[in-house]
């Protein structure tokens, strides 16, 4: 009796530890995500794709050395912010934005049933964006048939096809927006809560159609020998025709990146931080500025040690093709000027009280736009305009960029100038006049007008607008950076004109990819090469 | 009284005498066989010498026999142990069988705790009995296998709770198998004093049974169980008790200069752009985060952190700036302990065995409040419910506790860090003791520091900074088994493994964390972060065995079923800055703490089998097969493990010459299949977001558990992210899966076992190759498909190696002297052999591997030289190659060793015994992160030697104290000037040049600063400077002993005494010692593709320590 007791007991004590422990339902599910077909709330898609679409490089101060190749900032020391070389190898890619810009595309269908609708607008502005991206960085890229999920090898579409369907999308994205805000109630609508950027239904339609003048400019040396992309005709287009192509008009527009107590500005340059000693200001860009008595000067830079504050002499850069063990003497005995840390830094920690005040980050902007446009006209794109009205767009671009300073080219400001640390070294009061006449319009000859559009267009992306102030200084020439030096980087001591490919095309959509440098570069992947867009 | 008792015993003993007396007429008899010490020897063969009947014992040694009136003995066999037999005559029916010498030790457990005679194996196994490793101890009992095992490398962590990275045959993550259930261990469960042996088995062949778990091999441990001696109990105590002092491999630091930039260097608000000019003087010094660039320590007067400081007027006078703290590392270790203390009471009767076991380990950290407790209690007991059943019950409790354990990873987290990277030498560290000493010092909100920027208060920080750590692991196991018949055994296991793992770290008021946690600054009030993990894991076994003896054949088989389900929950939090400072609770944050957690679950149904054949001495044979079904996979999802061996022992049958006393041959073939799990996991923050901990916070690494669960590698779907400001936002995988089959490893094996002199010498030998592949491997794919990867198989590696293992006695004399000498090598290559598809490359790291090529060759930046081996400069910096991978990065050299070898030694003599053993790895190379972060931090002892050394003087001097700009002196470097091209263009192929006949060089002459070339050309640029040669020898351990049996003054009380004095890590051979390279090592792991010891896995690395003590130990 007591052994068959037993025996009951320990069976089932084995036998309960055995079965209760069994796992049901479908396990092969990772319960932590949602399963591959799942609805999503679009604003979420919107949210993903707003908030990556400035990648973690572009931004001021970051990981990247974005800023160094546009010569607006120089490393002295290299543990801490690199070196200023142009030692380019691999691109990095833009395919993220186009797989949020499909995503869009498949939530929103799935859930308004509409293929015309603002998020397939949107998706076809990044869908454009994202391929300019890279574009412009390697040549010919995949566009039509990348993203596929059934294709992974997409072709290479030539950088001239890959063009001829970013306008074509913008053009498109312009339309859907354009028959959305024909309804005055949508226009001053939030376009979607995801959008980290708070823009409105018409301030996206300004955006696509700013950002589509962008690339317009861009394609100024292909302007006369591709008739069949219009890129004149659509230039003059959007720049008479605000009612159906409506552009941004002030800085309000502004696709501007807010840094906020969890979006900190980037970390290195963060606070009172002790590396930003450890870089400058370029001279490339404070050469320009100086010369022309630029009040902009006293926020970007701190005055050189022993340097009076309100003398320009003061205002010197580092120079980024100078031997890094050089700078870094220069920069530690001050003989090279710092950024102005008031401006750039000690407010950048953000605490509630002080968010708006540091250093807005834009991206597209209205001011670039202004010059864009003079640009246009001063070529010659849009034959009802004048140099007259070039001349004002050159001048609204300035007084667009001054706001952004704190500045009014109206009337003289006093201005707070600082150390890198902060600290205030006094105040000076703003020349306009002086800057004003040195930086007149020159009505008269065109060569030298673009030369002022394209510098004052350089002054004003300081520190802002991801890799436009290269491209733009690739594309013209002006201004003319510095290398062939120590510091340059490069085998033969130039600057490189691309990037090599992705090395994920490389490596694993090899065929296509060996087609398309044959038919670029005669087979090579050289980075001193220009592509069809800048040659 | 007493009368009544020599009564009793007459009747009793005439009982016993009838009763005796009525079996021999035609009865059945029941007995049990015994060891000398008392243990139940199960499976043994009991026959009757008459009629022949035979019986089995079970696993307490108990059977039950038929005897007719022919017989009047029993012949009891069992493996390892003499045959004899036994007259039916004698009083008990207990028998004792005494241990064969010819096959001593030739018995080795293998899969499902299965003994089999190392005789009829056709495949490796090695066997360390636990008794060898209770001596001289390690915190971590696995530790201890280091160099015993031919195969078997044991990377012994350096740090407190670190976890050994254990290589076999050049695989990681080995599956543990405790009494024959696979336990999920992090190896800090296992408890050495509960341990009768480990069995390595090595590879697949031999781990076959348990299916893609085994895939790596396994450590197979059996402990120990209840016995009796004549007092029917026996108590055993154990105790060691090891000191850590002074360092085998510690980086060498600078003396000469301190802190500073530029040779310059003050305590004050902040180094501005102009360094030379003094700013305002500051209470705290918090906008300096300075390397070892400051002024030569020459007494000069300098405003110091200790220097007195007005409150009133914040002026901070001057004084002298020496070498105060020369010896601070020295001084702000302590000695380390390692206690560890085991009682262990066992009985066993004729139904019943019990052992109850308990353990304490006490580890005291060699830095300040750092130590950690173990407490482990294993109980194992068995009962016979009838002749025919038996329940048997194991448990293991493990528990850690510890309030700190030290972090050394790169960061203001890490005494390393602080000692030896940035380890100025211009403060004394025993000044800093009151932490909270004034006018910095604030009682519990500011701390007293040597500098607000970068570094501690190291006293501080082991108060206060804490990381506390707390696990209860579990694993234990209810097995019911039924004796069907005297061949067939049927047996029921229900086992669980459980743990439950909480860790959290404290960071006080006024840490200062660099800058590097985004949220954090000088000033706040200190952060909190929490990490906790459970896992539990039941394995249900069913089992069906069979043994058979028919004439000259012997047959035996397992046919098994196992249910294997799987729970795994995890949750990570950070605060986001404390808003009250020391209250450390996730939801004390300034911003909104940061969340997350992760979960998984698993079930795996299997069939299994092993069928085992021998044909009289010929030959035997042995097949295995398992069949998993994983929950893991949608479809596909059942799958087929076969294995095969075969041995013979040829001295059995062949005459062969007279020295060879013993000749084995034998040859195996497995192949084993894995699938979408990890055998370890990171934090629940990390599963989550993809990104490690270690990022989030911009110092420290993320923790990894051992797991063995579900990755969900193969289902790919959108999950939770926010992006911006904290508005929620959704993350679509960048994986694509096709339709994937299981990861296959193909494992051929085969070896000769050979005895010289009378088996005074043995030597074994094994050959293995192992195809690896095609795995699961996630494969690139080009970024405009908007993916990054797909999971598809491919990759095949070949991997094929030797290993030898030699036992000797060389001496043995009558005198009671024994000499006994264990060796063992081991060597391997492994290669790519396929690749996925029509790639005709397979991208890792930064190269394309070729099939053909070894994939432990790393490839990374080098110096450029010029035809005669001199390194190219461009304006006094060092050039680098730049375009793309081929054109940028050249070969460093081979990750793996070319062999790993230990040799041990022991000599006997009466009750006297001394061992000792030497162990390493040799050939390979290793990249040396604490070389790398000394050099750039200025701190390396190199940095004042030599060239470098003389031009950081004569900078020094050009500075006029440290108060203008130095004078670059340093031209080139070590290894000479070096050349500048002076015409033509250079190009680049595999990190050099590869037109130099187009070049011209002239010499280098612009000579550039020290601290530039060892923060930027050097540090950035040059993998090539750092790589250093992973050969190392350790003499590992020394042991002497001294054991009494039955000592003469306890009367009988004690049975044996054993006293040992021991040392471990004593000495240690490398060319550099900043590091101890025996911690990695993992070269390449064909499994999960990664490299260790590369570039790309370089982390500080911790000094290891010194250790000796003693060992007592009783039985009573």
């Amino acid at each position: 009796m007591k052994i068959k007791l037993l025996y009951t007991i320990s069976i089932v004590a084995v036998l309960t530890m055995a079965i209760t422990s069994c796992q049901k339902g479908d396990l092969s599910l990772n319960p932590n995500a949602a399963s591959a077909g799942s609805v999503l709330p679009i604003s979420l898609i919107v949210n993903n794709v707003t908030a990556n679409l400035i990648l973690p490089e572009e931004l001021p101060f970051g990981n990247g050395s974005v800023y160094k190749f546009n010569q607006y900032q120089v490393s002295n020391y290299s543990k801490y912010w690199g070196d200023n070389t142009y030692g380019w190898s691999y691109s990095s890619d833009s395919y993220q934005i186009l797989k949020y810009a499909i995503a869009l595309e498949g939530q929103a269908k799935t859930q308004l049933g509409t293929t015309n609708n603002k998020y397939f607008a949107i998706s076809k502005f990044l869908r454009a964006y994202s391929a300019v991206w890279l574009s412009q960085r390697v040549g010919d890229i995949p566009m039509s048939q990348a993203g596929d999920p059934n294709n992974i090898t997409p072709v290479f579409d030539a950088q001239k096809t890959v063009y001829k369907n970013v306008l074509a999308l913008l053009d498109t994205a312009n339309t859907i927006m354009g028959s959305i805000n024909s309804v005055a109630a949508n226009q001053n609508a939030i376009f979607d809560g995801g959008d980290i950027f708070g823009l409105t239904n018409l301030q996206w339609q300004k955006l696509i159609n700013t950002y589509k003048l962008r690339v317009l400019i861009s394609l100024s040396k292909r302007a006369d020998d591709n008739a069949d992309l219009g890129i004149k005709t659509q230039f003059a287009a959007i720049v008479t025709n605000p009612t159906t192509y409506p552009i941004m008009t002030s800085n309000s527009d502004n696709m501007v990146y807010k840094f906020t107590a969890s979006n900190l500005y980037p970390n290195w340059a963060l606070g009172n931080n002790a590396y930003n000693n450890f870089q400058n200001v370029g001279e490339t860009i404070l050469s320009i500025t100086r010369n022309n008595a630029d009040p902009r000067t006293f926020l970007m830079a701190c005055p050189i040690g022993g340097g009076a504050i309100n003398s320009f002499a003061s205002y010197v850069g580092g120079v980024s093709s100078t031997a890094l063990s050089l700078l870094q003497s220069q920069g530690s005995t001050n003989v090279i000027s710092a950024f102005n840390g008031q401006r750039y830094f000690a407010n950048s920690f953000v605490s509630s009280s002080t968010i708006n005040t540091y250093e807005p980050f834009v991206f597209i902007g209205y001011s670039e736009l202004c010059f864009n446009i003079a640009e246009g006209i001063n070529r010659g794109w849009a034959p009802t305009l004048t140099a007259a009205d070039a001349a004002t767009y050159y001048n609204n671009g300035i007084s667009a960029s001054f706001k952004n300073f704190g500045l009014s080219t109206t009337a003289n400001t006093t201005v707070n100038v600082s150390n890198v640390a902060g600290a205030s070294l006094g105040t000076v009061t703003t020349d306009n006049a002086t800057f004003l006449t040195k930086t007149a319009y020159n009505t008269g000859t065109q060569a030298t007008a673009l030369k002022q559009i394209l510098e004052q267009k350089y002054v004003a992306l300081f520190m802002n607008s991801g890799y436009e102030a290269f491209m733009n200084a690739r594309r013209t020439g002006v201004p003319t950076f510095s290398a062939n030096g120590a510091g340059t980087g490069t085998a033969s001591g130039a600057i490189p004109k691309r990037w090599l490919y992705p090395l994920s095309e490389i490596n694993y959509n090899n065929a296509n990819y060996k087609t398309a440098l044959t038919n670029q570069f005669s087979g090579a992947d050289d980075v001193n090469l220009d592509t069809w867009l800048t040659k | 009284m007493r009368l009544i008792i020599k009564k009793m015993i007459v009747f009793v003993t005439l009982f016993i005498a009838f009763l005796t007396n009525s079996i021999a007429q035609d009865k059945v008899i029941s007995g049990r066989v015994i060891t000398k010490t008392g243990i139940g020897i199960s499976a043994s063969s009991v026959q009757t010498n008459g009629s022949k009947r035979t019986a089995l014992s079970d696993s307490m040694g108990n059977f039950k026999i038929n005897v007719s009136a022919q017989d009047n003995a029993l012949v009891i066999s069992s493996l390892g142990f003499v045959s004899q037999q036994f007259s039916l005559n004698s009083k008990s029916f207990v028998f004792t069988l005494s241990d064969d010498p010819k096959v001593l030790g030739e018995v080795v457990v293998t899969a499902f705790g299965i003994k089999r005679e190392i005789k009829r194996l056709g495949y490796t196994i090695q066997e360390v009995k636990g008794s060898d490793l209770v001596k001289a101890r390690e915190p971590n009992a696995v530790n201890s296998l280091a160099g015993k095992v031919a195969g078997l490398s044991v990377g012994a962590n350096a740090e407190m709770l670190g976890r050994p990275e254990l290589v076999l045959r050049g695989s990681k993550d080995l599956l543990f198998v405790v009494d024959g259930s696979p336990i999920n261990s992090d190896t800090w469960n296992i408890s050495a004093d509960d341990i009768e042996t480990y069995s390595v088995l090595k590879g697949p062949n031999a781990a076959a049974l348990y299916g893609s778990r085994g895939i790596n091999g396994a450590i197979v441990i059996t402990t120990k169980k209840g016995s009796k001696d004549k007092k029917g109990w026996q108590l055993d105590y154990n105790s060691s008790t090891l000191f850590e002092k002074g360092f085998i491999a510690s980086p060498e630091a600078q003396t000469e200069y301190g802190r500073g930039n530029g040779y310059h260097y003050e305590y004050q608000a902040k180094d501005n752009a102009n360094v030379y000019v003094p700013t305002a003087d500051a209470l705290y010094d918090n906008g300096n985060r300075l390397g070892e660039f400051g002024p030569r320590f020459e007494g000069q007067l300098l405003r110091q952190y200790d220097s007195p400081y007005d409150l009133l007027t914040g002026v901070r006078s001057k004084t002298p700036w020496l070498a105060r703290g020369v010896n601070n590392f020295e001084n702000f270790v302590e000695t380390g302990l390692v206690s560890t203390n085991n009682l262990a009471v066992s009985a066993s009767g004729s139904n019943y065995s019990l052992r109850m076991s308990y353990s304490h380990m006490y580890q005291k950290g060699v830095f300040p409040n750092t130590k950690l407790n173990s407490d482990n209690v294993n109980i194992s007991t068995s009962y016979n419910l009838s002749s025919k059943l038996t329940l048997e019950g194991n448990m293991n409790l493990n528990i850690q506790y510890t309030p700190n354990i030290p972090d050394v990873s790169y960061g203001p987290n890490s005494y390393m860090y602080m000692f030896k990277v940035y380890g100025s030498a211009d403060y004394d560290v025993r000044d800093l003791k009151n932490y909270y000493k004034g006018p910095q010092g604030v009682p519990g909100l500011v701390q007293y520091a040597q500098e607000y920027g970068r570094l501690n208060n190291p006293y501080f920080m082991a108060d206060k900074w804490l990381r506390s750590h707390d696990k209860t692991d579990i694993y234990a196991y209810l097995k019911l088994n039924y004796k069907i018949s005297s061949d067939l055994n049927l047996s029921l296991k229900s086992q669980v493994t459980t743990w439950n793992q909480s860790r959290s770290e404290q960071v006080p008021s006024s840490a200062n964390l660099n800058s590097y946690t985004a949220w954090y600054k000088f000033g706040w009030y200190g952060d909190y972060r929490l990490d906790t993990r459970k896992l539990l894991e039941n394995n249900t076994d069913l089992q069906l065995t069979y043994n058979k003896r028919v004439s000259k054949w012997n047959f035996g088989a397992l046919l098994g079923g196992n249910s294997r389900s799987f729970t795994y929950n995890s949750f990570y939090g950070t605060t986001r800055a404390l808003a009250i400072p020391n209250i450390y609770v996730l939801s004390n944050s300034v911003q909104t703490p940061l969340e997350y957690s992760w979960n998984s679950k698993m079930q795996t149904y299997s069939g299994y089998y092993s069928v085992d054949i021998s044909f009289d001495k010929y030959i035997n044979l042995n097949t295995t097969g398992r069949l998993d079904n994983l929950s893991t996979l949608p479809s596909n999802n059942t799958f087929f493990y076969p294995s095969a061996s075969i041995s013979s022992v040829l001295s059995d049958y062949i005459n062969f010459p007279k020295p060879i006393s013993f000749f084995k041959i034998r040859g195996s073939v497995a192949d084993v299949k894995g699938a979408f799990t990890s055998p370890s996991i990171a934090s629940a923050y990390t599963m989550v977001t993809g990104i490690s901990t270690g990022s989030l916070l911009q110092y420290g690494t993320d923790l990894i558990s051992s797991y063995d669960g579900p990755n969900y590698a193969n289902t790919t779907g959108p999950s939770y992210a926010s992006y911006y400001n904290n508005t929620p936002s959704v993350n679509l995988s960048n994986t694509v899966v096709s339709d994937v089959k299981p990861y296959s490893r193909i494992s051929y094996e085969a070896g000769a076992d050979i005895k010289f002199l009378k088996n005074r010498i043995g030597l074994d030998f094994t050959y293995f190759s192992t195809t690896n592949g095609p795995g699961i491997y996630s494969r690139g794919l080009p970024a405009s498909t908007t993916n990054l990867t797909q999971i598809v198989n491919g990759i095949t590696t070949k991997r094929d190696g030797f290993e030898i293992a030699l036992n000797a006695t060389p001496i043995k004399n009558a005198g009671g002297f024994t000499w006994d000498i264990f060796a063992n090598y081991a060597t391997f290559k492994e290669t790519l052999s396929e690749i996925y598809g029509n790639d005709g490359v397979l991208p890792l790291g930064n190269h394309n591997y070729k099939v053909g090529d070894r994939l432990d060759e790393i490839f990374g930046t080098k110096f450029l030289r010029d035809g005669s081996g001199n390194i190219i400069y461009t304006g006094g910096t060092l050039q680098k190659a730049t375009g793309n991978n081929d054109q940028k990065f050249g070969s460093l050299g081979f990750l793996n060793p070319d062999f790993s070898f230990g040799v041990g030694n022991k000599f006997t003599y009466k009750n006297l015994s001394f061992s000792f053993q030497f162990d390493g790895r040799i050939g390979g190379k290793i990249y040396d992160y604490n070389y790398y972060a000394n050099m750039q931090g200025g701190t390396d002892i190199q940095t004042v030697q030599g060239v470098i050394g003389a031009a950081r003087l004569k900078e020094w001097q050009s500075t006029n104290q440290g108060t203008q700009a130095p004078t670059p002196f340093l031209l080139g470097n070590e290894y000479g000037a070096g050349v500048q091209i002076t015409s033509g263009t250079p190009t680049f192929l595999n990190g050099a040049i590869s037109n130099l006949g187009s070049l011209t060089f002239a010499p280098n002459t612009t000579p550039t600063l020290v601290q530039s070339y060892l923060t930027g050309g050097l540090k950035a640029n040059f993998d090539e400077y750092f790589m250093i040669s992973r050969s190392f020898v350790k003499l590992r351990e020394i042991v002497l002993s001294y054991t009494i049996d039955q000592p003469k003054w306890s009367h009988g009380f004690i049975k044996a005494v054993s006293l040992s004095i021991v040392g471990k890590n004593l000495l240690y051979f490398a060319e550099r010692k900043d590091f101890d390279i025996d911690q990695y090592a993992s070269g390449f792991n064909a499994s999960d593709l990664s490299v260790g010891g590369a570039v790309s896995t370089g982390a500080l690395q911790s000094s290891s320590t010194r250790k000796f003590g003693f060992n007592v130990n009783f039985s009573f």
